[in-house]
């Protein structure tokens, strides 16, 4: 393998802040990343997409900053900032010419810390999220994946999807957003990950001088209720007027703390996430019967600090359907039967292995794998370790977590596309 | 010292882009070498000069096709075979096709990227085309053509690039009309595939980890014996510029209404094509750019706006899509787009707004060459459609544009006459 040649500086403010620095001298680039452990799990009852909708606000205007100035500050760098919000982490992402790195700790400092929602800044991004939420409705794998989520994740926040809901957003007061805010954003559930031309001590120094003061005891984390996997089988379906239909096969997954994670990457490069039609699924649908352009499965992407969902996918004819529910099901039944052989163990292990060294190709890879190893613990030797995890499995280990993780009775059906 | 301190009006992606070389085997392969040590990756590219642009009516699709037949086997790799090796060398490999275009790449660790040429290679010229197979594929690319109409901004898309070209092909689908797919036969392809896949008119594309000298040696002996062919140079008449707009709309593809404007823009082969790139940055990038001002916050009547520009080898298309607020009728829409276009047509845009369009464009040249893989994509592109060194000077020629030429080039080009306009409506 390949030896990898980044070195990472951490660092953790006595205010519980933890800050990741990468240099990387080769253009003088930088990406910072911002990441705060709240996403769409925070949400309370009744109000799903506020964890987005606070996110999408952060950088509308600062206590010092109006809004215009802020983005006439940012845009005048030629880099480009942007706000997210998924299932567990919120935050920024900013990359710019690295000359201007003391700028961008400014900015992030000010959109973390100091936001103040204005008013009408807070209606106008309210109705964009809406109008947004209503597009994607015209999405039938949005669809697909949002009737799944909600059978998967039933009765928790992660019920609704993390962009929000129309009706959930309508509903969302400029307050909810400042008390999210207030709440959920905190030195001791944010990561600050650098990674680009720069030097590593000056970023402490300047990171210590911006952060450092920063205090919040308001904050609180809520705990998800439990989660389990579904104990019968269950059927969504919708019509659509298009010309294909969108099948999804899922149930709830595993977090990425769980001790089958690798164990489990090893069969979704098996099952159906191997590059090109390697997999099982996707060369038996798209190169042995030409039934789909897009089709696969998968269940370690999705792993997080909660459990992700184990899918298998297929969009095609209508015609089809029969066949192509078949090709999936099948293919999760024998790997559960059958478990797979030592070629295929062998032939996952070489590209999981081998190709762990694309994780650190820009600095945003770079700076989010840096995110990723601290939010789940990984350990600092984790890129010298992983070849060892991956070939220290065997085919027992995968046939055993195939039985364990996948089920092909007790999951949830969804159908979108041209039912009528 | 941080770079904090260096100088701003330096080209910072010098270095990188010094250390092209072009090299040309006897039988008219173009082989560009990026080496640079400092990742421990290797970069493939093949790209041909055909895509969209290179078919006739009735015959559609092809290019795209036969770029999906270069995974079903040649006479070394047989169907399956490219992507178990990429797997087991631990790269990754894909393929896309564009109206001027096909390109083929592959990636993997520096130890271990030979594959990668010897497939490249056999490929080129001894690509095999079993009926079965083609049948097969013909039925993934029609699953992909639905997939794409099926998407509100596809069926939009196809539908407005389709009129904005009455004469030139690049109103053709690259995935090809649905008919015409139903009437290709693998000999077609073939023919296609002979006369387009061939050293003469191929870019081979090295960057990354490797040692030149030894490279092109290997190169040499695995691309140095394939027939030369012939290079494609297809002169097309330019669509000319039209003088009434042209409306159409397209329904049951989604609920919210969405606009897309196209307006012509120069290839990448005219001089004003880089005030165009400055252009659009003015008007669509970013929170300060002229259209998120004037339709998201001032007038409050889209939710989104965003502008789609790419380089061409003929003059292609500038457009806009937006995706309308609840009561707002896209004729008001287009109103405030124009008032804007051709404001900008009108008055040469202030200093500070030039500055910042220009740090945009360079901050956006620079991130396209992080990797070996983007390295190799640029390097591939411009040599295709022009030549690779128009990177050398393009911070330059940037920093060059003067605010009447922006003013000129929106002029000519942002009129309401030369649009085709499409609605989505339900």
């Amino acid at each position: 393998m390949t030896p990898l040649s980044y070195r990472v500086l951490r660092h953790r403010l006595p205010n519980g802040l933890r800050l990741l620095i990468s240099e990387n001298r080769r253009l003088p680039l930088l990406s910072l990343t911002a990441c705060v452990v709240a996403g769409a799990d925070q949400n309370p009852a009744g109000r799903p997409g506020l964890a987005n909708l606070t996110a999408r606000l952060l950088d509308e205007g600062t206590e010092a900053y109006p809004a215009e100035e802020l983005a006439e500050l940012v845009e005048g760098t030629g880099g480009v900032l942007g706000t997210y919000s998924v299932r567990e982490l919120s935050g920024l992402g900013f990359n710019l010419p690295a000359r201007h790195w003391r700028l961008a700790l400014e900015v992030m400092a000010e959109t973390l810390r100091r936001p103040v929602f204005p008013r009408r800044h807070f209606l106008r991004e309210r109705e964009r999220l809406l109008n947004q939420l209503r597009a994607a409705r015209d999405d039938p794998y949005q669809v697909a994946d949002h009737l799944l989520s909600r059978v998967v994740y039933r009765g928790t926040p992660l019920e609704h999807p993390p962009a929000g809901t129309i009706h959930g957003v309508r509903k969302i007061r400029r307050d909810d957003v400042r008390n999210f805010h207030g709440e959920k954003y905190a030195p001791s559930s944010t990561l600050l990950a650098v990674a680009g031309d720069v030097d590593s001590a000056a970023v402490v120094e300047a990171v210590r001088e911006r952060f450092g003061d920063w205090d919040n005891p308001g904050y609180r984390r809520d705990p998800l209720p439990p989660l389990s996997r579904q104990s019968a089988p269950r059927q969504r379906r919708l019509h659509l007027d298009r010309e294909q239909l969108h099948i999804l096969i899922g149930h709830l997954g595993v977090p990425r703390s769980h001790p089958d994670f690798h164990a489990l990457q090893v069969l979704d490069i098996v099952l159906g996430s191997g590059p090109g039609f390697t997999s099982r699924v996707p060369r038996r649908l798209r190169d042995d019967q030409g039934l789909a352009y897009t089709t696969f499965s998968d269940i370690t992407s999705s792993s997080g600090l909660w459990p992700g969902r184990f899918l298998a996918y297929v969009s095609t004819s209508p015609e089809n359907r029969a066949a192509a529910l078949e090709g999936l099901l099948d293919e999760i039944e024998l790997l559960q039967r059958e478990g797979i052989s030592e070629e295929e163990l062998t032939l996952a292990q070489d590209f999981l292995t081998g190709s762990f060294v694309f994780d650190f190709q820009s600095n945003a890879d770079l700076a989010r794998f840096l995110i990723q190893t601290e939010l789940y613990g990984l350990g600092e030797d984790y890129p010298r370790r992983y070849p060892e995890i991956i070939r220290a499995l065997t085919v027992e280990d995968v046939a055993r977590v195939a039985r364990l993780h996948l089920d092909p009775v007790n999951y949830t059906r969804v159908m979108v596309g041209p039912l009528r | 010292m941080t770079s904090a301190d260096s100088d701003p009006r330096s080209a910072p992606a010098r270095p990188v882009i010094e250390k092209v070389r072009r090299h040309r085997l006897d039988n008219g392969l173009t082989v560009l070498t990026l080496e640079d040590r400092a990742v421990p990756l290797v970069a493939t590219m093949v790209w041909y000069r055909v895509g969209s642009r290179y078919e006739t009516a009735g015959q559609t699709g092809l290019s795209h096709l036969l770029e999906h037949m270069m995974f079903k086997g040649s006479s070394r790799f047989g169907k399956g075979e490219i992507d178990a090796v990429t797997t087991r060398y631990g790269g990754t490999n894909n393929a896309f096709t564009a109206n001027d275009y096909t390109a083929y790449y592959f990636c993997f660790a520096s130890d271990r990227w030979w594959p990668a040429l010897e497939i490249e290679s056999d490929r080129m010229h001894n690509a095999r085309f079993d009926p079965r197979e083609f049948e097969l594929e013909r039925k993934v690319v029609r699953e992909e053509l639905k997939t794409e109409m099926d998407e509100s901004w596809g069926a939009l898309r196809m539908a407005v690039e389709r009129r904005a070209f009455a004469r030139h092909p690049y109103g053709f689908p690259v995935l090809g009309r649905y008919r015409d797919l139903l009437g290709l036969t693998p000999a077609r392809l073939e023919a296609h595939y002979r006369r387009f896949y061939c050293p003469a008119n191929a870019t081979l594309v090295i960057a990354g980890d490797f040692d030149t000298a030894r490279v092109l040696e290997r190169v040499e002996g695995l691309f140095g014996g394939i027939p030369a062919g012939r290079r494609a140079s297809l002169d097309l008449p330019a669509e000319p510029l039209r003088e009434r707009t042209l409306r159409l709309r397209v329904r049951r593809r989604g609920r919210l209404p969405r606009l897309l404007v196209a307006l012509p823009a120069p290839s990448v082969r005219e001089a004003e094509h880089y005030a165009m790139h400055v252009a659009d940055k003015i008007l669509g990038e970013g929170r300060r750019s002229r259209l998120y001002q004037r339709l998201l916050q001032q007038e409050a009547v889209v939710s989104n706006a965003s502008c789609d520009f790419s380089d061409t080898y003929d003059p292609y298309l500038w457009s806009v899509g937006a995706e309308l607020l609840p009561r707002v009728e896209p004729r008001r829409v287009e109103d405030v787009l124009f008032e804007e276009l051709e404001r900008l047509g009108r008055e040469p845009p202030p200093d500070e707004e030039l500055r910042r369009a220009k740090n945009q464009c360079t901050f956006a040249f620079l991130s396209s060459f992080e990797s070996p893989l983007d390295q190799a994509v640029q390097l591939g592109l411009m040599e295709t459609l022009h030549r690779f060194e128009y990177w050398n000077d393009y911070c330059e020629r940037i920093r060059e544009v003067q605010p009447d030429q922006v003013c000129r080039l929106a002029g000519r080009y942002f009129q309401r006459a030369r649009a085709v306009i499409g609605t989505l409506t339900p």
